[in-house]
Formats: structure tokens, C-alpha cells, sequence
């Protein structure tokens, strides 16, 4: 009887532990606190944004003696801070410049211009709103006109810079999306137009699909020793002359169609220049790829060619014979259709 | 003659075999008792991704799916997901967790309302996603501050401390994007309909749409990815379990409230916290409706709040 119970004990004993050994160790093993490894090969350093060169000097070829050039920027924007969160290159914008980049006033926005026209003798005179003037009284006085503000122009306005321009004054309209609407009005006489909406390009751009890349497509002043020029936000233009001069990739595509291909974004008739965007002047623009290339090109431009003499408006007995009188009556813009009054946002 | 075992080992000899015998069938019982002890009938772990995407949300959604890969009574897991997004590193951080999971049992995503922008971004490794006919996926895009210099400021030791150039910010936004876009080709570029571009618009697809352009698997509610989730990982009965890391005895934060227009309201106890400064992987409605309002003059007192003068703004100190 001894013998069993001990050898039932030995049974209870071993058994108990086995299985309490087999039990906690396995428990112990299972502690499962391994990882599965995780590949993130896929992410590499193409993935970082590439900066296009920036640089170079900007230049003028023209000899030409001093020249009067006036310059109009538009309306102060409602706010210039570097927070906001707009879509600035819609139909109406805001504030246009927070897709441009600029901050600090109209005037630094064209500073590059600016100061490549004083350091080449011409005279550079702004203009801004009625209070600066007449603006045909100052055009008078004038031998180029460039205006990044075309939307904020009353009718009148409107009317002497047309007058302007056909009467042979070099005329350049730098038309940002969303600040463009009345400029096939403006431009109607020498056939120059901009489409509402934007171009953008998801595919080849400088870091954001608004920042579309443009060649010339033929030669021309305004284009003259440029690659590739880039815009921050741009506006399609045409003509009824095929005048066009720069255009974008062919991926890029337009806001209100979705349509993809290459679109006209500048375009000369003579003495007048239309360019889809006036981004590319501006301080932290004007040196991007060949953007400095053209805004040299562009102040040669404004001073190449004769001044409008005082002969405009003759045909006109009401006129007293100074370029930019206001017409007797009507005249080509009709303020019902073309209001240029509209106060901008 | 009959003879016993007694007759023929010693007494030595058969405590050995008696203790050799009970070694043997102790072994063979230790795995019933072993399952017994630490296991649980298999369940499928619903872990949900709830609000905008944050480094707290995205603590809690690596914890939960660690503790599923840890727990042996897990075998699927289902991500609930109704959100718009939110930080980009945050939402890599879920899509990790989830990458890591799918790598052990399948993990089906669910959406029945929005997964969106960063919402989406974090559910790309699931093996399959599921989406209400109505549900509303994409938005694979980035929202920032838009690109102008700021004003510089003698208090800050560099002109990067303060401030920005216009190419950098485009540049950062443009690197987040592209991370974003290549982590949606590289999860579901087989599945996609659509290529690299038009992905990039950053649209929103109704669910019904999403399925047939590969955004999404299938159409389903949750409980149709529930069943998913069990079916793959060869579960006979369904048992759900939500919440793995959280205890018990804890209890919710109360709701506070607040007097608006006379009437008490309910608002979240916390909201998520995200920068308007830095680019987020949100859906415009999200960001327009958390940050639209914003004052960013009086925010930022860096930027120059009067810039009627040039020489106020920009690089004209």
C-alpha cells in the first residue's frame, strides 16, 4: 500500500510539473512582442521637390535715349499676409497676389521692372487711381504704358490707354486670372484677348500645379533669349492676328474645361504686349529660370518705337487734338457693355 | 505464476517509470491547458479612426492595432474609419500600424461616411476597403499656407526662423504631396482606374464611384467588413471586440457644454491639434470650416498687419 501511494505521488507530482512547466514557459515564449518589419522602400529621394534654377542678371539691350514710362499696379489687395488660404486664380480672387508670392505693395511687385528702367536712364512714373491724375493727361506725357492692374480701370481709363495703343504708344497688359476680365474690351482694336479662368499643370510644373512652365513659339521681341519662363498663376490669352508668342506644356490644362495642351499665355500686336500673368516680375519671381530674360525683354519693349504724337483724336472735332481727350460722344467703349467703373474687390 | 511489475523493477525502477509516465501524458495535456489559459475564442478587433487625424489619434490607433498584433484571441482586424484627414506625418503613422498589421492578419477598412485626404492616406495598406454607396474617399492632396514672403523680424536669428521664402513653402507643400501621392500608387496603383494625374487633383469620389475607378474594393457597411475580415482570416463565428486598450474602469471624459445664443450646446472635448501654419492633409471643407475664420494678422505678429507701405513688407526691412 506504501509503495502505491508513493508511486501515485510520483505519478501527481511529475505530471503536475510537466504540464506547469510546458504551460508557463510556453506562456513566456508566446510573449509576442516581436515586429513585423515594414518596407518603405518606395519612398526615396526622388520624391523631393526639385527647385528650378534661380538667378541671373536682368538686362536691357536697348540704347534707346530716356523714356517716360507710367506704370499702373491696380488697387491695394485686402490683405497681403502670408497665411492666407485662397484660391487666388479663379475667376474672382480676393487677393490675386497670394498665388504670386509678393507681399508689400503694388509698387515692390514690379520692382525688378523697376529698377532695370531707371538704371538704363528712362524715368518711371506710377500711376495708380485718380488721384494721381488724369490718366490721358499723364499718358500725354508718356512714351510706354504697362499695367498689372487692368481690372481696376474705370471706362475712361479704359479708353485712353486704347487710344494710346493705337496711336502707336508701346502698351504692355500683364492680365492675372481672376483681373482680366475686361481686357478683350481693352484689347479688341488690335485683336488681343485673355479667356477667363486659369491654366494649371499637375504634371510639370515649379511646385504647384499653378506655377506653370512657358516657351516662346516664335521669335519675337518680348521672347527673345528665352527657354522657359515660369508664371505663378496664368491666364490663357489669344488673337485674332495668331500673334501669340509663348505658350505651356502640352500636359498642362485649363480650370474650366479640364482640357489638356499647350495654351497661348502671352501674346504682341505691334506695339502692344499681352501676358497672362504679371507674377513673373516680381521680386521673388524675376530671377526664377529665364524670367529674368523676360522682364529685360519686356522693358526693352516698352521702350522701343516712337512716341504717340498729338495728333490723336483729330478726327475727332470735339477732341482738341491732345492724345487722350475724351471723345464727343460714345466713342469706341460703350459704358453699358463695358464698365470699367466696377470698383475691384 | 502471475508476476507484478513490483516483482520484476526495483523500487527505484518504478518511481522512474511511474515519473516517466506522468512526464509523457503531461506533455500531451500541457497544450489543452495552455489553451485554456491564454487563449480566448478568435475575434475580429474593430479599431475605429474617428475626427481629423493627430499625433494623439494616431498614438491611439498604433496602441490599439499593436495590442490586436499581440493578442492571440485576434485574428482580423477592421478599421472604422469616418474622418477628413488630418496631419500628414500623423496619418503615415496610422498607415504604418496598418501595414504592419496586414502584414499578420487581414485588416478590412471600412468607411461609411468620409475617408478622406489624410483618412484615406491612413487606410491604404488594408487589404480591402469597404464604402457605403454614399461615402465619400480621396482628396489626395495637400492644403497650406498659401506661398508669400513674410516680414522679417530682428527678433529671430535667421530669415528662415521667422519667415519663409515663397520656393521653400512651395517646395515642403510639393514633397508632402508627392510622399502622399506615391504612398496611393504604391498601396492601390494596381486597383486604381485612374493614373498619377488625375489622382493628384485631389478629388473626392462618391463611394459607387470610388469602387469602380479602384479608390475602393467593394460597396458594404461594416458589418459586411466585418464578415470580410473573419471570412479571410478562416474564423467560423463572428466575435467582435473594440477598444483593446482601453481599460475598463476608465471612464469617458464628460462632454463638456457651453451657453451659445441662449442655448446649451455640446462641443468636442478636445479638438485636434493642427497647425493652419503647416501644410495638412485635410479636405478643403474641413480646413475651411476649422480655420477659415482665422485672424492670421493678429496671429502671427511676424507679419506685417500694415501693408499699405512697400517698405513695411517683404524683404524691405
Amino acid at each position: 500500500m506504501t509503495t502505491a501511494k508513493t508511486l501515485l505521488g510520483t505519478f501527481v507530482v511529475a505530471f503536475a510539473l510537466t504540464v506547469g512547466a510546458i504551460t508557463v514557459g510556453a506562456v513566456v515564449l508566446d510573449d509576442d512582442t516581436t515586429t513585423t518589419d515594414v518596407d518603405h522602400d518606395h519612398i526615396d529621394s526622388s520624391l523631393i521637390a526639385e527647385q528650378a534654377e534661380d538667378g541671373g542678371e536682368i538686362e536691357m539691350e536697348s540704347s534707346e535715349p530716356s523714356n517716360t514710362i507710367v506704370i499702373h499696379t491696380g488697387a491695394q489687395p485686402m490683405s497681403q499676409t502670408g497665411m492666407q488660404f485662397l484660391d487666388p486664380a479663379n475667376d474672382q480672387p480676393t487677393d490675386y497676389r497670394t498665388s504670386v508670392g509678393s507681399i508689400g505693395g503694388q509698387d515692390r511687385d514690379v520692382d525688378p521692372l523697376e529698377s532695370v528702367l531707371i538704371e538704363n536712364g528712362h524715368e518711371v512714373v506710377y500711376w495708380q487711381d485718380r488721384q494721381d491724375g488724369d490718366l490721358s493727361e499723364v499718358l500725354d506725357d508718356a512714351d510706354a504704358f504697362l499695367t498689372t492692374g487692368s481690372g481696376d480701370l474705370s471706362s475712361e481709363e479704359g479708353e485712353a490707354i486704347a487710344e494710346f495703343a493705337e496711336a502707336g504708344g508701346q502698351t504692355v497688359i500683364a492680365a492675372d486670372p481672376g483681373r482680366s476680365d475686361d481686357i478683350g474690351q481693352l484689347m479688341s482694336s488690335q485683336g488681343l484677348y485673355t479667356d477667363a479662368g486659369y491654366v494649371y499643370d499637375l504634371d510639370e510644373n515649379d511646385n504647384n500645379y499653378l506655377s506653370v512652365y512657358a516657351e516662346p513659339t516664335d521669335d519675337s521681341a518680348l521672347t527673345d533669349g528665352v527657354d522657359r519662363a515660369v508664371f505663378r498663376s496664368v491666364a490663357s490669352v489669344g488673337s485674332s492676328t495668331e500673334s501669340t508668342v509663348m505658350e505651356t506644356d502640352a500636359q498642362a490644362r485649363h480650370s474650366t474645361t479640364r482640357e489638356q495642351g499647350s495654351y497661348d499665355v502671352a501674346a504682341v500686336d505691334d506695339n502692344v504686349a499681352l501676358i497672362g500673368d504679371s507674377s513673373f516680375m516680381t521680386p521673388e519671381n524675376a530671377h526664377r529660370v529665364d524670367n529674368n530674360v523676360l522682364v529685360g525683354n519686356v522693358a526693352d519693349f516698352l521702350v522701343t518705337g516712337t512716341k504717340p504724337t498729338g495728333e490723336l483724336g483729330d478726327d475727332d472735332p470735339a477732341s482738341g487734338g491732345e492724345f487722350g481727350d475724351e471723345p464727343a460722344s460714345g466713342g469706341e467703349f460703350d459704358d453699358e457693355e463695358f464698365d470699367f467703373s466696377e470698383e475691384s474687390p | 505464476m502471475r508476476v507484478s511489475p513490483s516483482d520484476i523493477l526495483s523500487r527505484r525502477q518504478q518511481i522512474a517509470a511511474v515519473a516517466l509516465a506522468a512526464v509523457v501524458v503531461g506533455a500531451f495535456v500541457a497544450p489543452q491547458v495552455y489553451g485554456q489559459t491564454s487563449q480566448t475564442d478568435s475575434k475580429v478587433a474593430v479599431v475605429e479612426i474617428t475626427g481629423a487625424i493627430d499625433s494623439s489619434s494616431s498614438q491611439y490607433v498604433e496602441d490599439e492595432l499593436r495590442e490586436a498584433r499581440h493578442n492571440d484571441s485576434v485574428e482580423a482586424v477592421v478599421l472604422d474609419i469616418d474622418s477628413p484627414g488630418g496631419s500628414p506625418g500623423s496619418s503615415e503613422r496610422m498607415l504604418t500600424a496598418v501595414e504592419r498589421t496586414a502584414a499578420e492578419m487581414p485588416v478590412i477598412a471600412s468607411v461609411d461616411t468620409l475617408g478622406a485626404s489624410g483618412g484615406y492616406y491612413a487606410m491604404l495598406p488594408a487589404d480591402e476597403i469597404y464604402v457605403t454607396p454614399s461615402a465619400q474617399v480621396g482628396s489626395v492632396g495637400v492644403i497650406g499656407p498659401a506661398p508669400m514672403p513674410s516680414g522679417p523680424n530682428a527678433g529671430t536669428t535667421a530669415p528662415d526662423k521667422g519667415s519663409f521664402h515663397p520656393d521653400d513653402a512651395r517646395a515642403t507643400t510639393e514633397t508632402i504631396q508627392e510622399v502622399f501621392l506615391e504612398n496611393v500608387m504604391e498601396y492601390r496603383g494596381d486597383e486604381l482606374e485612374k493614373d498619377r494625374e488625375e489622382v493628384a487633383h485631389a478629388r473626392m469620389y462618391v463611394g459607387v464611384e470610388s469602387v469602380e475607378n479602384g479608390f475602393a474594393d467593394e460597396v458594404g457597411m461594416t458589418d459586411d467588413a466585418i464578415y470580410e475580415a473573419a471570412d479571410r482570416a478562416g474564423l467560423s463565428s463572428v466575435e467582435v471586440v473594440s477598444g483593446l486598450t482601453v481599460d475598463e474602469d476608465e471612464q469617458p471624459e464628460p462632454i463638456p457644454f457651453i451657453e451659445a445664443d441662449g442655448e446649451t450646446v455640446a462641443v468636442a472635448s478636445e479638438e485636434a491639434d493642427l497647425s493652419p501654419h503647416q501644410p495638412l492633409a485635410v479636405t478643403p471643407e474641413f480646413w475651411h470650416e476649422r480655420f477659415g475664420d482665422l485672424d492670421f494678422e493678429d496671429d502671427d505678429p511676424e507679419v506685417p498687419t500694415n501693408t499699405t507701405d512697400a517698405d513695411t513688407g517683404g524683404e524691405k526691412p
